[in-house]
């Protein structure tokens, strides 16, 4: 039998790794020698599937396959209806033999190690053993960007998600602060938070390279120490909380006027009758206002349905039977499945401006002070769109892990320019055009511009019930960062049991609800929060941090020392000045 | 009468991970031992029908394992059929190696002198390949000079080439009594039912006893496959309490029948698809009968020998 078996023949493969950079003059060595190099190989084997062998048509899963493999001939059953036809064991070369003669070893022995403990390394395939055209070539200096995104995604990853819960109130915003002045601050603030936001990267860029998953509170850490750490994340958690508040109080508002619509509708009850003689106001509403204009011939009815169906007291709390279940689940993942619904709910609300805006025409006198179209340059309530833009434009928080993923890295800053300038733009819009043509006096735009509207506009319903839908699956998400981020700081090596998670859910929902009953204005929400958070994130902690970077490097200035202690100086007074707002 | 095969060597030398692939085991959990291994009493795995294979440490550190070694000495030595040697080829302790080798042989001497002895130069894979064959040749020297007057037969081996196959498949080709007889007749059995070949395997561990070729085949890797695929199978099986024994396997160019062929071995025909399965099956069973007279003959010579 001896004499029939073939004499093996020595390994040729060896000569194409003398191709490689190994130095094949010495003794051998494994290509690569870490440990987690023979886990990978169960990981990533992906056997090329050459036209000349013959492997399994499934690629293999992470784990190391734990089902025999059926022979290739059982396999292929009729081997025509392969794609290529290829026939079972057609090797080209001796290369090819060796490396499926080794799969086969390796299947085989890993089927063997099915019981055995993780570490113990027992049959597993050693390195020097893996066939060469499983090795990807490593070539050092240059980055293996299999992960990364390309510039125009950067940009919109960035663009959607500053784009948040403030587009509602933006008109509001530019009501309070005047035309001019709301426009000129829309630009300052753009230009301060892309300023820092920059700043952010640079600093990360120079400091945060040895940091995995670094963001803005580790590199307090590192330059500024614990207390600053413990701050940046305290108000990284305000931030979410506020946003929390801020959707609780608007799904509430949809709610209610969603179902109330659908029971108007099947009650048959009329729509409501002229208001005032002006007919555009049969299309628009003044909330401020309604309580002067009540007719006569209009009932307030008190019925049962208007007793249990109440926007500030029962329908808070009726949401909670909606959201409760969807944030108590483990993980929220399966939220960010509905992650296009935030642009698609953008887009919707651009358009519905620009056709609201198109059928009002423009409606605005900047001289004229007695006419009831006056739209003044300036006023003193100002700070209440600085202090909701502060949210507006914040992405403090998270930007660094944003551009983490961006491919050109160099071309950062580009990016996030690009991206800061189209938010603008988008805020501008919004708030400037429906502003501009808003047909009854500026001062009644709604800090909810949808508030401006009919119980009947068919648009605005629709943007009701579509937002009410993309809150449902956003809240969850904030939420769930939320309880993560407090049940780390918490629970900081131990996973926290399903009472802790009730307990905070609770606590979370309980504070949302007391706010949509007890202060549901959201324009006075987003700029407290936002000045708040604004005052650390966007103006403190980037200019800190620079300073501290600079002086570490010895480069820091008196010029540069004095401007960036003057931006938190401008945050601090942001911050104050929202308790002398007048909404 | 049950003989044994002793599978010896130092700690750590490969011999529970030969086990393990040969005899279709898995690595049990607890593979880092603390002392050496005292497989007597585990190993039931029995095949060509009357061995039982014994694995032993040899040359441990523990004061411990080797007084209990040289205490059942005889007991260990005892009725062996044969000792397979394994040496690693990384060791730094040549010489050591060399004595405990040296006294196996002594025991083998008094106790079993008619075993045969096989030595296997394991982790070839260590070495690189231009190196390999002088470095085998040198050892193998080495231990046939320490050997006699014992005859023994060298081996390099690496579980990750096909090499260890091959070595323990010639140690049970040399095992069996009357194998030239059993290659005559599986040719002659391949002839008439016209297969491209027939393979015979042993039955604990689907080594390749011996096999006929009719027609060309150009994988020299395909025993150790099939082996290593049908082992697996097996182990799938016995998860579910099943025990395999049989299988067809057909496409348009070819058939293959695996079956339960005497009472040590299988047999897997190779043939034309055009021909039935009944007949290839048929043609089966009545080889059957045949076969196992022969194997039964050599039982019975080999025991009159003993």
């Amino acid at each position: 039998m001896l004499d029939k078996i073939e004499p093996p023949r020595p390994y040729t493969w060896r000569s194409s790794a003398d191709q490689t950079t190994t130095d094949s003059g010495s003794e051998s060595h494994p290509l690569m020698s870490s440990d987690a190099s023979r886990r990978s190989f169960g990981a990533t084997c992906m056997f090329p599937d050459s036209e000349t062998s013959d492997f399994e048509a499934t690629a293999p899963s992470t784990q190391a396959p734990r089902e025999p493999t059926p022979t290739p001939a059982a396999r292929a059953a009729n081997p025509r209806q392969l794609a290529s036809a290829r026939r079972p064991f057609s090797y080209q070369n001796h290369q090819d033999q060796l490396a499926d003669a080794t799969y086969n070893r390796f299947h085989y022995y890993n089927k063997l190690r099915s019981y055995a403990p993780y570490e113990d390394s027992t049959l597993m395939i050693p390195d020097h053993v893996i066939p060469l055209p499983v090795f990807i070539p490593f070539i050092p200096g240059q980055e293996r960007n299999t992960q990364k995104q390309s510039s125009l995604v950067t940009i919109f990853a960035v663009w959607n998600t500053v784009m948040g819960s403030s587009l509602l109130t933006m008109p509001w915003g530019i009501e309070r602060a005047g035309f001019v002045t709301g426009i000129i601050l829309m630009a300052l603030m753009g230009g301060i938070c892309l300023y820092t936001t920059y700043r952010l990267l640079e600093i990360n860029k120079i400091h945060g390279a040895g940091i995995v998953d670094g963001e803005v509170a580790d590199l307090c850490k590192l330059l500024l120490g614990r207390p600053a750490e413990i701050i940046a994340k305290f108000f990284s958690l305000i931030v979410l909380l506020g946003a929390n508040i801020v959707y609780w109080i608007l799904m509430t508002n949809f709610l209610y006027h969603s179902v109330d619509y659908i029971y108007e509708r099947a009650a048959g009850i009329p729509i409501e009758p002229l208001i005032m003689n002006d007919t555009l106001s049969t299309l628009v509403l003044c909330p401020r206002e309604k309580n002067n204009t009540i007719p006569e011939n209009i009932v307030e009815s008190e019925s049962i349905y208007s007793q249990v169906w109440n926007i500030n007291v029962t329908v808070p709390v009726f949401l909670v039977l909606i959201i409760g279940p969807l944030i108590n689940f483990k993980s929220a993942t399966f939220f960010t499945k509905f992650n296009s619904l935030g642009t698609l709910s953008v887009l919707y609300l651009v358009l519905f401006v620009l056709i609201k805006a198109i059928s009002w025409g423009i409606n605005v006198d900047f001289t004229n002070v007695s006419s009831p179209l006056y739209a003044p340059s300036f006023l003193p309530s100002f700070p209440a769109l600085s202090g909701m833009l502060a949210l507006s434009f914040f992405i403090h928080n998270i930007i660094i892990s944003i551009m983490r993923n961006n491919r050109n890295q160099e071309k950062n800053g580009r990016d996030l320019s690009i991206a800061y300038i189209l938010v603008t733009l988008t805020y501008t819009f919004i708030g400037a055009v429906f502003y501009i043509s808003f047909p009854l006096k500026k001062s009644c735009i709604s800090d909810n511009l949808l508030n401006n509207f009919q119980n009947w506009d068919v648009m605005t319903v629709a943007a009701r019930m579509f937002l009410f839908f993309q809150l449902v699956t956003v809240f969850p998400l904030i939420a769930y960062m939320l309880r993560v981020q407090v049940m780390g700081i918490l629970f900081k090596h131990s996973e926290p049991g399903f009472v802790n998670i009730l307990a905070f859910n609770v606590l979370v929902v309980a504070i949302c609800v007391l706010f949509a009953v007890l202060l549901p204005r959201i324009g006075t929400i987003i700029r407290f929060t936002g000045a708040l958070s604004g005052l650390i994130y966007i103006f403190t902690l980037p200019s800190l941090l620079h300073l501290a970077s600079l002086r570490i490097r010895g480069e820091l200035t008196i010029p540069i020392l004095i401007i960036h202690l003057i931006i938190p100086i401008f945050g601090g007074g942001n911050l104050i000045a929202q308790f002398f707002v007048s909404e | 009468m049950l003989y044994k095969v002793l599978l010896m060597g130092k700690s750590g030398s490969g011999k529970t991970s030969m086990r393990s692939i040969i005899f279709a085991n898995y690595i049990a959990r607890d593979t880092r031992r603390l002392g050496a291994t005292i497989d007597v009493e585990h190993s039931h795995v029995r095949f060509l029908g009357n061995l039982v294979l014994n694995l032993w440490d040899c040359g441990g550190q523990e004061a411990f394992m080797e007084n209990y070694f040289v205490s059942q000495r005889d007991n260990i030595f005892r009725n062996v059929e044969v000792l397979i040697y394994v040496f690693d080829v990384e060791s730094r302790e040549i010489d050591k190696d060399m004595h405990y080798y040296q006294s196996c042989l002594e025991a083998i001497l008094e106790n079993s002198p008619e075993a045969k002895i096989f030595c296997l130069i394991h982790k070839m894979d260590l070495i690189q390949e231009d190196q390999r064959d002088l470095i085998f040749r040198e050892r193998e020297e080495d231990l046939k000079r320490l050997s006699k007057p014992l005859e023994c037969t060298c081996f390099r081996t690496s579980i990750w080439d096909e090499t260890l196959y091959r070595a323990w498949s010639s140690i049970v080709y040399m095992l069996i009594p009357n194998v030239k007889e059993l290659e005559q007749s599986l040719n002659h059995f391949a002839n008439i039912i016209d297969a491209d070949e027939v393979l015979l395997f042993e039955r604990a561990t689907f080594l390749v006893i011996s096999h006929c070729q009719r027609r060309h085949h150009r994988d020299v890797h395909r025993f150790e496959k099939v082996s290593n695929i049908i082992k697996q199978f097996k182990l799938s099986c016995s998860k579910l309490a099943a025990q395999f024994q049989s299988m067809e396997v057909r496409n348009s160019n070819f058939a293959a029948f695996i079956d339960v062929f005497t009472s040590n071995t299988y047999v897997m025909i190779m043939s034309d698809p055009a021909i039935p399965s009944e007949a290839t099956l048929i043609n089966i069973r009545n080889a059957r009968k045949h076969f196992e007279k022969l194997e039964r003959v050599s039982q019975t010579q080999s025991a009159l020998t003993k």
